[in-house]
């Protein structure tokens, strides 16, 4: 009976940046968490109930970030890194929960921007998957899973093991102080490798294309013509265009 | 003695605005391991509010065909501190802006123009680039260049003291979320925590204004509390110039985005406590100095009066000044009667239908306002202004009743005086000067480019100076690290 926790798993748009001839650039270091991350984290903690918490991510995960937070070790597949493709994410998770012994339950964030993300890592481990859930305890053998969908709250009774997905419903309250954070950096981490699991290299998804976001709008420019024209080719200068 | 430290990095930055966020940016583009250490729970700092940014012979206005020399920001920028700012910082800043435009293209900004910042004002140089989203765009796109270059912030996380060993600083004492002390050791520690405009107490004790600072708004974030300057001095650095402040009118209780204050920031007519007129009230073409004659007021305070007919002429054919973003020229002032209904409850405007009501209202003499009024309507009226020569566009009569008054107070933007600096934003020992090995002091917190006060014929300086000096310390920490591990 071991609790899981994946974090740092889903590469949100927020995390990116754009520059102005329309290139994505990701980070390559450290993934920022998720916005659910550390909600999992939390309701992992409770599922733990004292109990070990091991912590599972990817390339750019940060084990210290994991381990401030709860984590009593951190399992991190350090050549996979975490890229558009969710179910090879998910299937490089769901290598690592089988090296956890005694993995009966795992938790991450129900990241809106990979909502596939949870259903194919329990579809790799063939257990069952709760989306969208707020909270999660365990009772006797199973867990109660609280979740709150079109203002109705519901509670739902599943066996383990089981994939929880947590929605965060608000911003990290308080998050670890520097000491902690530090003090978190002495707790083990277990590197491996994709060999190590017999992880089938997958090629990654490469974009052909990109453009900038609608919301980029035309402008208009009225009023007097002559200053208009005026306007218009400052704009024309100011694009390069001119 | 060596120092047993939590933990050890090559660089500490302490603050997390703009200077912070772009020392922290370069300093771990040179390789080295940094902590940014920022005491409020988010970042940005008053850089969040950055609207445009300075520089000089950037390829942006090279490719809009405009053409400031470094020669004639260095000129403007010494002339207008008449000399008293440092000319190894202001040539520091002025030969290097392009550059901070350049380094912030690099990581994702987008210039969207270079202009000036209140039309009108034909003195301006055209400096100001305009960044798509503006200083919270770019404080957005540090953080992510700085953490995925490999530095740590911390957040709510405050600088409490600097550590010294045989006169250099090789570390600092950090305050963390949970309240627990940490020693943290670094080869170089850049103080970048905004200046003091926080501090009520250090505004009076230090700002040029003294006591009238007591009833300036502070319009900024809350952390710019002064720490860095009094951790210097401790340290043994000097000052330089701390009186210098930046302002900005604003109605009393209002932000700088609002329309009564926006009204109360016209250039129409201005009296005092005494009811009395004072200034050539066209000032308010540069907030910058429209604010310091606020500032000087009996009490901090003046009143903006005018008419319905001025009040409909704002609402209909606009602002007739410029206040960057937050009013621009000829935005149409019509959220007035919303804002109003609170405002005329709370002191903060007021409305009346006999100037002798309205004086009452606003606690001046009735008399004394009368006959300011008489005489402002009789220049109006002959179209000259022989008081305080405002040009006559700007001189609408009051005589169409209901009349108005807006409670006009100086707003702090944030103190631009404060540790004394090199030319590589090097603190300078107090009585000496020797820079302290180790420590550096960047954007507001530094001195150096200002005398008396913030010159807006420059628009945009404090963000590109801040920017600016942020890497340019970094630089030279960078490489005196690499030359001092060297020589072990």
């Amino acid at each position: 009976m071991t609790t899981v926790v994946a974090f740092n798993v889903a590469r949100e748009p927020a995390a990116a940046r754009i520059l102005a001839d329309g290139s994505v650039i990701w980070p390559t270091r450290k993934l920022p968490p998720a916005e659910d991350d550390h909600a999992a984290l939390s309701a992992a903690v409770v599922l733990a109930d004292g109990g070990e918490l091991v912590g599972v991510t990817l390339g750019q995960g940060d084990p210290v970030w994991a381990a401030a937070r709860g984590t009593t070790r951190v399992l991190r597949i350090s050549d996979v890194v975490v890229g558009d493709d969710d179910s090879a994410t998910a299937a490089a998770l769901a290598a690592a929960v089988a090296e956890v012994d005694g993995a009966d339950l795992v938790v991450l964030g129900d990241s809106e921007h990979h909502p596939g993300l949870a259903p194919a890592l329990a579809g790799h481990l063939g257990w069952p998957c709760v989306l969208a859930a707020a909270a999660a305890a365990r009772v006797g053998e199973g867990v109660e899973v609280t979740r709150r969908i079109g203002g109705v709250e519901e509670t739902i009774s599943a066996r383990l093991p089981v994939v929880i997905a947590i929605v965060a419903e608000g911003e990290e309250t308080s998050p670890p102080g520097m000491k902690t954070m530090l003090t978190a950096r002495r707790l083990p981490v277990h590197d491996l490798v994709a060999t190590d699991l017999a992880l089938e290299p997958v090629p990654p998804l490469e974009p052909v294309q990109t453009r900038p976001p609608s919301s980029a709008a035309a402008r208009l420019f009225d009023g007097d013509p002559q200053q208009a024209v005026g306007e218009l080719i400052k704009a024309l200068r100011s694009e390069g265009v001119l | 003695m060596t120092t047993q430290f939590d933990a050890e990095y090559d660089i500490i930055v302490v603050g997390a605005g703009a200077s912070g966020l772009s020392a922290a940016v370069e300093a771990v583009k040179n390789g080295n391991t940094v902590a940014v250490l920022e005491k409020l729970d988010s970042v940005g700092g008053r850089g969040q509010f950055v609207e445009g940014s300075t520089a000089f012979e950037s390829a942006e206005q090279k490719k809009r065909g405009i053409e400031v020399t470094r020669a004639q920001g260095f000129k403007a920028l010494m002339d207008e501190s008449q000399w008293r700012a440092n000319a190894e910082v202001v040539s520091a800043f002025v030969h290097n802006a392009a550059t901070t435009i350049r380094k912030l293209s690099d990581i994702g900004a987008v210039w969207e123009d270079v202009t000036i910042y209140a039309y009108e004002q034909e003195s301006e140089l055209k400096t100001m680039h305009w960044a798509e989203g503006e200083g919270a765009r770019i404080i957005e796109l540090m953080v992510k260049a700085a953490r995925d270059g490999g530095a740590e912030i911390y957040l709510s996380t405050a600088a409490t003291e600097l550590l010294t060993e045989s006169g250099r600083v090789v570390g600092l004492v950090a305050k963390d979320a949970d309240g627990q002390l940490l020693k943290l050791g670094a080869k170089a520690v850049i103080l970048a925590g905004g200046g003091y405009a926080s501090s009520p107490e250090m505004m009076e004790k230090h700002s040029w204004y003294g006591k009238n600072a007591r009833y300036f708004v502070d319009l900024g974030t809350p952390g710019n509390t002064g720490d860095g300057m009094n951790m210097a001095v401790a340290a043994g650095g000097a000052t330089a110039e701390t009186g210098s402040v930046l302002l900005m009118p604003v109605a009393k209780g209002k932000t700088i985005t609002s329309h009564v204050s926006g009204a109360g920031s016209q250039p129409y007519l201005w009296v005092n406590t005494s009811g009395r007129r004072f200034t050539d009230e066209v000032v308010a073409m540069n907030f910058s100095d429209a604010a310091n004659v606020i500032a000087q007021c009996d009490q901090g305070t003046s009143f903006t009066v005018f008419d319905q007919a001025t009040k409909s002429h704002l609402e209909t054919d606009g602002s007739d000044i410029s206040l960057g973003t937050f009013i621009p020229y000829h935005a149409p002032l019509d959220r007035m009667d919303a804002e109003l209904e609170q405002d005329l409850t709370t002191g903060t405007a007021a409305k009346a239908d006999t100037v002798a009501e309205l004086a009452e209202m606003i606690g001046v003499p009735p008399q004394a306002l009368a006959l300011t009024i008489a005489r402002y309507n009789e220049m109006v009226d002959g179209g000259v202004d022989d008081d305080f020569y405002k040009p006559a566009k700007y001189l609408r009569a009051i005589s169409h009743p209901p009349y108005y008054a807006v409670r006009m107070v100086a707003g702090t933007l944030v103190s631009v005086g404060g540790i004394k600096v090199n030319g590589s934003f090097q603190v300078v020992g107090e009585g000496t000067d020797a820079p302290i090995p180790g420590l550096y002091a960047v954007g507001a917190e530094a001195s150096g480019i200002y005398g008396d006060t913030y010159p807006l014929t420059v628009p945009g300086n404090i963000s590109g100076f801040s920017y600016t000096s942020g890497w340019l310390a970094a630089d030279h920490a960078s490489a005196q690290i690499v030359k001092e591990a060297a020589l072990v």
